[in-house]
């Protein structure tokens, strides 16, 4: 009685036809889309992935800019240097050249950057000289300009009464009240004021001494901005910042990986759109096991974990969530056919074991 | 996931090969009256004149005849016993031919010789082990049959033992001293023995007998 079987046989010989049929209806695009990749920790657990790994893809491998602990950092040798001539030329009594040096020292550079010694050794130069050419407001000014950026006295060799001037303007300004200053600029940007951290991210606001003052931002995807602001003039203060070049972008991802931030966060989404300059970006991480993420447009569309050396496969499970690739139709599956092999297989035992009568052979005798 | 479809028509086949191998082997034994200890009513007929059928096959003696066991088709469905009921799922001769079922595909003709005492102990004795032995067919058909048993006369020659087409030829009824069949039943769902029957209720059974050989042609 095995007519069951023979009706059973012809329906498994399909199911292989129908698999290898299967990949070949599934949808991909005319044309390849360009994907930059990126790889990033251990390689050899990524695997090689060819430009034409996955099918609808056009895989772009860039090179990630070298692991850096800080963002640029800022060119303050320069300003040191002039500092150093200044002092010189100051001890020397040459009071004119002192402040001709000095003259081209960027304070408010200076202070972007926190250079907070570099910015007291000139101020306090700058009244050392000023006082030693017999510019005495000069110098008085030079001292409360030190006074209001809260800057402390250096411990550098200047005239008595100089010191005396600083130290005076420092009592001054320290019983002058504080005024509010609003300041704006790019949401979530990090202000510093007169090289010190704020403590607050942008917007917010700041009570500060009368006085000249240097207002800095920093934020991930932007270029530093910084600006002088006169308080109380200013009541206000906006802060534009540009959006970072790819170089930039590149320290600064690599400066919050070192921080211990998420590579394809939100931030980081954005600095991995800019640094490659393209709309797609895979960035696959290898370790124990691939985890990767797809940036589209400058936003994380998607993130997924395979094991080792399975990077195609994540890659075009990525482009399927993020919808980069149209996911192909459940019969065009592959596992869809495993699956349906093995149910195929399973009601087949199963209706056999129901139904399946054993042929028996009656021999019929005397 | 190429090795797993690989394996779906393989396990198919084994799936297959299993049920082939899986048949059950079965046996049923023919009995030509109620019990393996003597013949039925069928077998001890008697004319009009109440003479024995078995009469006739007296040579010097002894009895010389033969029993022609047939398997008759009846059909896909399985009438009911009563000749009626039988006659009805047969309503041309070629509708329940004689089955050409045996492993050499000759009909199951078997010559008995019984010596004196020819009493019914004896008679009885001696067609058992003329038949012991006997297989009619090693795979009984899928099919509901009729099991008869024909003592009769006429020789086991060829026009009686080789088939004709699927069939064989039809027995004399007037050679036939004696006749017994089963009911329509399928054998491979038969536990045990048989047992053949003639549908008479005393010995006057010459007619039934004649018809049951005849069957399944009609008589005049």
């Amino acid at each position: 009685m095995t007519r069951l079987a023979h009706r059973i046989r012809p329906l498994a010989a399909l199911v292989p036809a129908a698999v290898a049929l299967a990949p070949a209806c599934a949808p991909t695009p005319k044309h390849a889309l360009a994907v930059a990749l990126l790889v990033e920790g251990d390689a050899a657990a990524v695997g090689p992935v060819a430009p034409d790994a996955v099918p609808g893809l056009e895989l772009r491998a860039l090179a990630l800019p070298a692991p850096a602990s800080t963002p640029t950092p800022a060119p303050t040798g320069d300003v040191a240097a002039l500092v150093t001539r200044a002092r010189a030329a100051y001890a020397q009594g040459e009071h004119d050249a002192c402040r001709a040096a000095l003259t081209r020292v960027d304070l408010v550079a200076v202070l972007a950057a926190g250079e907070r010694g570099v910015a007291a050794r000139a101020l306090t130069l700058e009244a050392a000289c000023a006082y030693g050419a017999r510019r005495v407001a000069d110098a008085q000014a030079a001292a409360a300009r030190l006074a209001a950026l809260a800057l402390t006295l250096p411990e550098a060799a200047v005239a008595i009464e100089v010191e005396a001037m600083i130290g005076k303007a420092i009592a001054e300004a320290g019983a002058r009240p504080r005024h509010p200053l609003a300041v704006r600029g790019e949401a979530g940007a990090r202000l510093a004021v007169d090289g010190r951290p704020a403590g607050c991210t942008l917007p917010c606001t700041i009570d500060l001494p009368a006085g000249d003052h240097v207002l800095a931002a920093e934020a991930d995807g932007f270029a530093p901005a910084a600006q002088l602001v006169r308080v109380p003039d200013a009541g206000a203060a906006a802060l534009t910042q540009a959006p970072a070049s790819p170089e930039l972008a590149g320290r600064q991802w690599r400066a919050r990986l070192g921080r211990g931030l998420p590579p394809a966060d939100l931030t980081g989404a954005a600095l991995l759109a800019r640094l490659t300059g393209a709309p797609r970006v895979v960035l696959l991480q290898g370790g124990a096991r691939v985890s990767g993420a797809l940036v589209v447009d400058g936003a994380l569309a998607a993130t997924g974990t395979r094991g080792r050396g399975e990077a195609p496969a994540l890659v075009r499970e990525l482009a399927y969530d993020a919808r980069v690739l149209r996911r192909p139709p459940l019969w065009a599956r592959p596992w869809f056919w495993i699956a349906a092999t093995g149910a195929t297989l399973l009601a087949a035992g199963a209706t056999v074991a129901v139904t399946y009568e054993p042929e028996v052979r009656t021999r019929v005798g005397l | 996931m190429t090795r797993a479809l690989a394996a779906a028509p393989a396990l198919a086949a084994a799936l297959a090969t299993t049920a082939a191998a899986c048949a059950r082997e079965h046996d049923v034994r023919i009995e030509l009256g109620s019990d393996d200890g003597t013949l039925g009513l069928g077998f001890r007929c008697v004319d009009a004149q109440g003479t024995p059928l078995a009469a006739r096959a007296l040579v010097g003696g002894r009895l010389e005849f033969r029993i022609v066991l047939d398997l008759i088709g009846v059909g896909d469905t399985v009438p009911g016993c009563r000749g009626e009921e039988i006659l009805r799922a047969c309503p041309r001769a070629e509708d329940c031919p004689t089955l050409v079922v045996s492993a050499d595909g000759r009909r199951a003709c078997v010559e008995v010789t019984v010596a004196p005492p020819l009493d019914q102990a004896s008679i009885t004795r001696q067609v058992a082990d003329a038949l012991r032995g006997l297989e009619l067919t090693p795979d009984a058909p899928d099919r509901p049959v009729i099991v008869r048993a024909v003592a009769t006369t006429e020789r086991c020659d060829e026009r009686l033992v080789a088939p004709a087409g699927d069939t064989y030829a039809s027995l004399d009824p007037d050679a036939a001293i004696g006749c017994a069949y089963s009911c329509p039943l399928q054998l491979d769902t038969v536990e045990g023995a048989i047992a053949l029957y003639l549908d008479a209720l005393d010995e006057r059974c010459e007619t039934q007998v004649r018809a049951c050989a005849a069957f399944p042609a009609r008589g005049p």
